[in-house]
C-alpha cells in the first residue's frame, strides 16, 4: 500500500479507477470464455449475447479512459502516479482489444455453427482458451495487487500459450491435408486459436504494465516469443530423381 | 457472463453521469463598478449547492471584484456599486432591505493572505462567536473545538488554545482562519486566493480541507492557479475584462471548453 496522498480525493480517483478497470478486465474474460463456449457447443443465443455485449466493453473503454485523462487533467500526476495513470491507459486499451477478439470469435462460432469437429482438437482448443483466461486473471489480480513478483510469474506464462497455439496451430493445418471437405470450418478455427493466442498476449501486457506500476521500470529481459506458427513453412516437394 | 459481473459492469456506467444540486446563488445581468470604471459586466453565474465553483483568469479580469460582491464587502468603501440581482436563496442580496449582519452570518470569507487577530488561538474562533451569540463556556468551548475540528487543525492546536495565534505557521494560519468563518456555521464560503501564500504541502492540506468542506457548504474559490481550479472545485468560470467568458463542470472546461479564448488561456496560450 503507498503512503496516502494529503489530497483523499486523488486516492479516490487512483482507486476508483482500478476498480473498475478490475471490474471492465472480469467482464472482457467473461466474453472471453462466452465466445469460447459458443463456439466449442455450438450455442448461437451465446455468439450473439457477446457480439450484442461487446458495444458495452467499448463503453466502458471510452468512460475509463476519459476518468484517466481526467485524472492527468486535474491531478497532475508525478512519479508512480503517473505511471500508475498511464498503464491504465493502456491496460483500458488491452482489455477493449481482448473485447474485440472475443466478438470475432463469437462471430465465427456462428459461421461454423452445427460442424462437428475430431474430440482431441476441442480439447485443444479448450486447453489453450482455459490457458489465455488464466493469464487474463492472474495478469488483472497482479495489477489490483501491485505484485511485481507474480506478474514476472504471470508474463513468464505466456510462454506455455504460444507452445500450445503453435501445436494447434499445426494440428489444424495437417487436418486440412487430411480432409479437404472441411477447411472452411478450419479455416475459422486457425483464426479462433489465433485470437486465443493473442489474448494471451494482451493479458501478458497487462502483467507488464502491473510491473512498471509496482517498480518503477520496465521487466529487463526481453520475452521469449515461442509462438511460431508465422514461421511454418511448406512442406518441400521431394526431387525428382 | 455471471450475474455479479453482470451487476457491477451495469454499476459502472450511471457513476459517469452525477445529477446537478440546485442553486445556492445566482447572478442575474451583475455589474460592478469602481467609480467610473466598469469591472464586473452583465455576469450571469450560478453557484450550485454544496459544490465548489472556482474562478480563474488572467489580474484584473473581475474575478476577485465578483466574489467580493457575494457577501457586500465593497461596502464599506466609497464609489463602489453594484447593479444586477445577487439571490441567496431566491432573495437578492443586493437589495437594502437585506440586512447585512444576516447575510455575513450566512456567506463567510477567507482571504489571500491569512488575517488571525493579534489574540489566542481560542479567541480568534470565539471572537467571532461572541459577535453574534451569547453562550455558556461550556457550548462556547464545543463550538471552538467544533470549528478547529471543522478547519482541520484541531489536532495541531489542541494543547495550546492559550497560545497567541500569530505564532501558528502561515498554513495553520489560514486553517484557523477557515475554522473562524466555519464557526459562525454559514451556509457559503468565499475563498479569495486561500493558498497563494502558502507552501505546496499547506496547500495541499487546505485543498484537502475544501474538498471536506463542501459536504456542509457552498464553496467559492477565486485562485490564479489554474490546476489548483480544476483539482479542488466541480464547477468553473473562466472571466476576461470583466466578463464571464465561460461557465461549466470542471472535467468540460479543462478537457472541451467551447470558446476558443478559454482554450488559449488554460493553455497557456494568453493571460
Amino acid at each position: 500500500m503507498n503512503t496516502p496522498h494529503i489530497v483523499k480525493a486523488f486516492d479516490l480517483e487512483l482507486t476508483t479507477l482500478k476498480t473498475n478497470i478490475g471490474a471492465m478486465g472480469a467482464f472482457a474474460g467473461s466474453q472471453f470464455t462466452d465466445a469460447v463456449q459458443a463456439l466449442l457447443h455450438g450455442d448461437l443465443v451465446l455468439a450473439r449475447r457477446v457480439i450484442e455485449q461487446d458495444q458495452q466493453v467499448d463503453a466502458l473503454r471510452r468512460d475509463l479512459s476519459t476518468s484517466a485523462a481526467m485524472v492527468i487533467a486535474k491531478r497532475q500526476p508525478l512519479a508512480g502516479d503517473l505511471d500508475e495513470v498511464l498503464a491504465d491507459f493502456r491496460i483500458v486499451e488491452d482489455l477493449e482489444r481482448i473485447g474485440d477478439l472475443a466478438k470475432n470469435i463469437a462471430k465465427r462460432a456462428i459461421a461454423i455453427a452445427g460442424t462437428q469437429f475430431p474430440e482431441d482438437l476441442v480439447q485443444g482448443l479448450e486447453q489453450l482458451s482455459e490457458l489465455a483466461s488464466q493469464q487474463l486473471s492472474n495478469a488483472l489480480k497482479t495489477f489490483l495487487a501491485r505484485d511485481a513478483e507474480q506478474a514476472m510469474v504471470v508474463r513468464q506464462q505466456d510462454e506455455a500459450i504460444d507452445e500450445l497455439h503453435t501445436v494447434v496451430f499445426r494440428d489444424l493445418v495437417s487436418r486440412m491435408g487430411a480432409d479437404p471437405s472441411q477447411v472452411i470450418g478450419f479455416v475459422h478455427l486457425l483464426f479462433c486459436a489465433k485470437n486465443i493466442e493473442r489474448i494471451g498476449d494482451h493479458a501478458t501486457h497487462i502483467a507488464e504494465a502491473a510491473y512498471v506500476t509496482a517498480t518503477g521500470h520496465r521487466p529487463e529481459a526481453e520475452r521469449r516469443r515461442l509462438d511460431q506458427s508465422s514461421s511454418l513453412k511448406s512442406a518441400q516437394p521431394e526431387q525428382e530423381g | 457472463m455471471t450475474e455479479t459481473t453482470s451487476a457491477r459492469v451495469s454499476a459502472l456506467r450511471p457513476a459517469f453521469q452525477q445529477p446537478t444540486p440546485p442553486a445556492k446563488i445566482e447572478t442575474r445581468n451583475l455589474n460592478f463598478f469602481y467609480g467610473n470604471s466598469h469591472a464586473v459586466k452583465g455576469v450571469n453565474l450560478t453557484l450550485r449547492e454544496k459544490r465548489v465553483t472556482a474562478l480563474i483568469g488572467p489580474s484584473g479580469c473581475g474575478k476577485s471584484t465578483l466574489l467580493r460582491i457575494f457577501n457586500r464587502i465593497y461596502a464599506v468603501y466609497p464609489k463602489q456599486r453594484a447593479e444586477g440581482e445577487v439571490l441567496l436563496d431566491g432573495k437578492n442580496i443586493l437589495s437594502k432591505d437585506y440586512s447585512i449582519n444576516r447575510l455575513r452570518t450566512k456567506v463567510g470569507m477567507v482571504f489571500q493572505k491569512p488575517v488571525p487577530f493579534p489574540m489566542s488561538i481560542y479567541d480568534n474562533v470565539a471572537y467571532a462567536i461572541r459577535h453574534y451569540e451569547n453562550l455558556s463556556r461550556a457550548d462556547m468551548d464545543q463550538r471552538v473545538e467544533e470549528a478547529l475540528r471543522a478547519g482541520a487543525i484541531w489536532d495541531e492546536v489542541k494543547d495550546k488554545l492559550k497560545q497567541s495565534a500569530l505564532g501558528l505557521s502561515g498554513g495553520q494560519q489560514q486553517r484557523l482562519c477557515i475554522a473562524r468563518a466555519v464557526a459562525l456555521k454559514p451556509e457559503v464560503l468565499l475563498l479569495d486566493e486561500p493558498t497563494s501564500a502558502l507552501d505546496p504541502l499547506s496547500t495541499a492540506k487546505i485543498e484537502q480541507l475544501v474538498d471536506e468542506l463542501k459536504s456542509r457548504y457552498t464553496l467559492l474559490i477565486v485562485t490564479h492557479n489554474m490546476q489548483q481550479a480544476a483539482r479542488v472545485s466541480d464547477f468553473t468560470g473562466f472571466m476576461f475584462l470583466g466578463e464571464l467568458i465561460e461557465y461549466g463542470t470542471t472535467d468540460d472546461l479543462f478537457t472541451k471548453p467551447t470558446k476558443k479564448q478559454t482554450e488559449d488561456y488554460v493553455t497557456g496560450r494568453f493571460g
